[in-house]
């Protein structure tokens, strides 16, 4: 069945068709997420919402991009969302410990820190994800792409809504940063 | 080249923007310093990572977890009026309820107390309380009266089915 076919079914609730198209997207989607969010719990939540927005929303897909672009969109979309509400929490989480309300604090995790499960403790790993957090959203984004989803500059402006000239810059600026960000790093450890 | 100056350069040097002088006195300075010579290695191998990223594999649950949130979400007004019933309605209620009768019996206890006294001191002279006192007692009477009626009521209803 090609994916137009599963969307199609989606579209009319066919619950086996979205079955096929999660099992065949998960991994993709689950990446992204984590790319962004470096969190295998939270990936596995918000990779979910982003199936839950294609099955209510299929009908809004019209076949002018690939799949996998719309696919990568609503992720990254999805994930950035994720990370802004998890500032936000973190802002009120040290207000809490300004004024004294301690218990909130424990669900409130350390974005730095949170790394997932299956991916090995390694100095330079946690060096590299502490550095891609710190970096500007659209940076992060458009060079999560490139490099972990080795994304070419094309595809990457049509999922971030830029031109092409943009996505290369944005790319270099990443670059720049990560290396700052990896020399602070390893200055401070 | 010292250390300081070595670490400022590591960007530049990476991008290939250091002069050829500069370029040599960092060779030479990561050739004899340990220290900067590990620093910079570990700062390639963890850019180099950029390259080999870490993936999450196939996950064999992971349609039957999401499956099982979206249903967990078919009947959010539900447990919306819930929370909002419980949370925001009755729970509130129970305490403004609580609330105005303990002020309710503190005010009877606060006002209780003198009148008291002052029933004292009326029995010292005044008798008319016994009317009323002999009112509640026949009051209690007629309750009680009705109590046992139903209880031979009952007696003979049993007696009526025995025979
Ligand atoms: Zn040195």
């Amino acid at each position: 069945m090609s994916d137009q076919e599963l969307l199609e079914k989606i579209a009319i609730k066919d619950e086996q068709a979205f079955r096929l198209f999660v099992e065949k997207y998960h991994v993709l989607v689950l990446n992204v997420c984590n790319n962004i969010l470096n969190n295998y719990d939270d990936s596995m939540d918000i990779s979910q919402e982003v199936f839950i927005k294609i099955y209510e929303s299929v009908d809004k897909f019209r076949g002018e991009s690939k799949i996998s672009t719309w696919l990568y969109r609503i992720a990254v979309n999805k994930s950035l969302n994720h990370l802004r509400s998890k500032k936000r929490q973190k802002w009120f989480s040290s207000l809490d410990t300004i004024f004294g309300d301690e218990s909130k604090k424990t669900d409130i995790k350390n974005p730095d820190l949170n790394i997932g499960e299956q991916i090995e403790l390694d100095e330079n790993k946690i060096a590299l994800q502490q550095a891609i957090a710190k970096l500007p959203e659209k940076q992060k984004t458009a060079i999560t792409l490139n490099s972990f989803e080795e994304l070419p500059y094309k595809e990457i402006s049509e999922i971030m809504g830029i031109s092409v000239t943009e996505v290369g810059v944005l790319i270099n600026r990443a670059k720049k940063n990560l290396q700052k960000l990896i020399l602070d790093y390893y200055k401070n450890n | 080249m010292n250390c300081k100056e070595f670490k400022n350069r590591i960007p530049d040097y990476l991008d290939q923007k250091l002069t050829i002088d500069l370029t040599n006195q960092f060779n030479e300075h990561l050739k004899n310093c340990s220290d900067c010579s590990l620093l910079f290695e570990k700062m390639n191998n963890t850019l180099l990572l950029l390259n080999k990223p870490d993936r999450i594999s196939e996950q064999p649950y992971y349609f039957t977890q999401l499956k099982q949130k979206m249903e967990n979400r078919i009947h959010p007004n539900e447990s919306f009026f819930q929370v909002l019933l419980t949370k925001k309605i009755i729970q509130p209620v129970l305490y403004l309820g609580s609330i105005i009768i303990a002020v309710y019996i503190g005010i009877l206890i606060g006002s209780g107390t003198p009148n008291t006294t002052q029933y004292a001191e009326k029995t010292k002279t005044d008798t008319s309380y016994i009317e009323v006192l002999a009112q509640y007692q026949y009051f209690n009477e007629m309750e009680l009266e009705s109590i046992e009626k139903n209880l031979i009521k009952e007696d003979s209803f049993n007696n009526n089915q025995e025979k």
